[in-house]
């Protein structure tokens, strides 16, 4: 793609993006808000969006890329199903009311399951499909100790649990989001810097060792920053399908598979659907709110299968 | 550790005493995991040792799963070394090989496979570009010669026949069109060794004898190839010496006049099939053909 029209893409990306925030902080369950609500009650919840969307799709491009797998997600590594156990261990431990006791414990759910994945990503001879295997198992425990739990138990805090699990902006708070924010941005940042050695693995584990990348170090390092990432997401926001699988291969469409640029556009762009998705989750059945992990699936599916049956081209191969 | 670079390939340095590029008491064998019966892991490759100079075009013919492609992968550091499977020693003029940083290896010697895969969309010029990552590996992306990379990746293509299909998606183009692009591929890494492994197997002939050209020029200045090829013919038109494998043990290595005899291609492909070898009318090289 030619310099100029990168360019214009970056402005026109950035553009919506400023147009989305302004839409979120402008509209919601009251009309005619008062500046007083803009600041105190949206903005927290449209910062969180959207460095969690930033984070979402950023790790869902880099885990499509190290595994060479376009169904790859920020979940298919079974790190939200361990963050989703802590947060429900948490939850029926009476944690659920205070914003850190939740994300801490979910947090603590999501280090326990990367630890073990990243043990399996420094074991020399393990492979990319068999950690990608485990990744897919860890997740399925995960979700069944969950529901396990779920079905066992049966008080009230289980709602909240429930609301987690389909996403949940509505907890935050302006100095977390702001915390939030800086670990999000840094670690997307660190992702970038891994552009050559992500262009590299589109070749193939064996392409990517023929020019020069150590394979082992990198699906290490990056095994190993998607994790933390993933797990302040989901720690943050709940559950929050579909950003992450799908904004990256718009962009892919879009703008082809390199790196260097496809990272800050598949971070403004999941930035911009989660702002967008959390706006609907607002706005659609005022006074009550939709889980956003719903309003992201229930749009994002249809408009990206609307893409596919145009017939634009392919997704990947 | 590493002498610079220039200095590495520089035709006057004193590293001439050395062999180019040797690979010596090279044994392996799959890892447990990779082979359905632990109990019977037989070793893919026995004691190979084997020189390979400075300009030469070496042809490592045998037959299907004789370890071929496992020591050229092996040669170029690509496949990992467990110890208990892995002995002997790579070295490139003198030095050891394999203990390079990955980056460091794929500044001397590149390995191209039978097909380019790309599994998400790519242009060739993309793919092309991606050979320059050894010289950068590390560095964010502002660096100094992007200007340089261009021009390489450009010399690189148009050598290679492909400067035309430099802006089209990895996915529309044939398997001769994604060789020649995999080839240009390795030229752009400045590289001075060449592990062709099949790598030009689907290309038609005009580009085969291109390609051949391409690479005979290259040897000229001073490049290594090293090609296998289940085209007997073709490789044995442009090598110069050949290299038989048979059940991982190297039977036998010289020039391809000397090496290539009936007695020889039957002991390595079987004495069902019927081979006779002429001499091509033009070049003098020896050809090999078979009775149905």
């Amino acid at each position: 793609m030619k310099k100029s029209k990168v360019g214009k893409f970056y402005f026109i990306s950035i553009f919506c993006w400023l147009l989305g925030v302004c839409a979120a902080l402008q509209f919601g369950a009251v009309p005619n808000a008062s500046t007083e609500i803009m600041t105190v009650l949206r903005m927290p919840r449209v910062v969180l969006a959207s460095v969690v969307g930033m984070g979402l799709a950023v790790s869902g491009a880099s885990l499509q890329s190290l595994f060479t797998n376009p169904l790859c997600e920020p979940y298919t590594l079974g790190i939200s199903s361990g963050a989703a156990l802590g947060a429900v261990l948490g939850i029926s431990f009476g944690l659920e009311w205070n914003f850190l006791g939740l994300a801490g414990s979910a947090f603590a759910g999501a280090a326990v399951f990367s630890i073990f994945l990243f043990g399996l990503a420094t074991h020399r001879r393990t492979n990319n499909a068999s950690l990608l295997l485990s990744g897919v198992m860890l997740g399925f425990l995960g979700t069944s100790i969950v529901a396990l739990w779920i079905s066992l138990t049966d008080s009230n805090g289980m709602q909240a649990a429930i609301g987690w699990l389909f996403g949940d902006l509505s907890r935050a708070r302006m100095r977390a989001s702001i915390f939030i924010a800086a670990w999000v941005l840094i670690l997307v940042g660190l992702i970038w810097s891994q552009w050559r050695e992500l262009d590299a693995l589109l070749l193939g584990e064996e392409g990517a060792s023929a020019i020069g990348v150590d394979l082992p170090r990198t699906r290490r390092r990056i095994v190993l920053i998607t994790s933390v990432l993933v797990g302040i997401c989901v720690s943050s926001a709940g559950m929050i399908g579909f950003v992450g699988l799908v904004v990256p291969h718009f962009i892919r469409r879009f703008n082809g598979s390199m790196h260097f640029h496809l990272i800050p556009l598949a971070a403004i762009w999941g930035s911009l659907a989660l702002v967008l998705a959390d706006l609907g989750a607002r706005y659609l059945a005022r006074p009550y709110e939709l889980p956003v992990g719903v309003v992201t699936a229930l749009l994002g599916a249809p408009l990206f299968l609307a893409v596919v049956a145009r017939g634009g081209g392919h997704v990947a191969k | 550790m590493l002498r610079s670079k220039r200095e590495l390939f520089s035709e006057s340095s004193t590293a001439s005493e050395f062999p180019f590029f040797g690979v010596y008491g090279l044994s392996y064998r799959w890892s447990s995991s990779r082979v359905e019966n632990p109990g019977a892991r037989r070793w893919v490759l026995e004691e190979i040792s084997l020189e390979i100079g400075r300009g030469e075009w070496v042809a490592l013919l045998g037959p299907n799963g004789c370890g071929k492609s496992t020591l050229l992968k092996l040669a170029a550091g690509i496949l990992p070394r467990p110890p208990q499977d892995f002995t002997g020693q790579v070295r490139l003029l003198g030095q050891d090989f394999l203990s390079l940083p990955a980056a460091e290896r794929a500044k001397s010697i590149a390995y191209i496979g039978s097909t380019l895969v790309a599994e998400f969309p790519m242009t060739a010029r993309d793919a092309v570009a991606l050979g320059r990552t050894p010289w950068h590996l590390g560095s964010f992306g502002f660096h100094r010669g992007r200007e340089q990379d261009d021009q390489k990746i450009k010399w690189a293509m148009e050598r290679c026949f492909c400067w035309s299909l430099k802006n089209r998606d990895l996915n529309t183009l044939s398997g001769g069109e994604l060789q020649l692009v995999a080839l240009a591929r390795s030229l752009a890494q400045g590289v001075r060794i060449l592990f062709l492994d099949e790598s030009l197997s689907k290309m038609d002939l005009h580009h085969q004898v291109g390609v051949g050209k391409l690479l005979k020029e290259l040897t000229t200045e001073g490049w290594s190839v090293v090609l296998v090829s289940h085209d007997l013919n073709f490789a044995l038109e442009w090598a110069s010496s050949v290299i038989l494998l048979h059940h991982g043990k190297k039977i036998a290595q010289g020039n391809p006049s000397s090496v290539i005899s009936r007695s020889a291609l039957q002991s390595l492909y079987g004495e069902k099939i019927k081979l006779q070898v002429g001499k091509n009318p033009t070049t003098g090289a020896p050809q090999v053909f078979y009775d149905c």
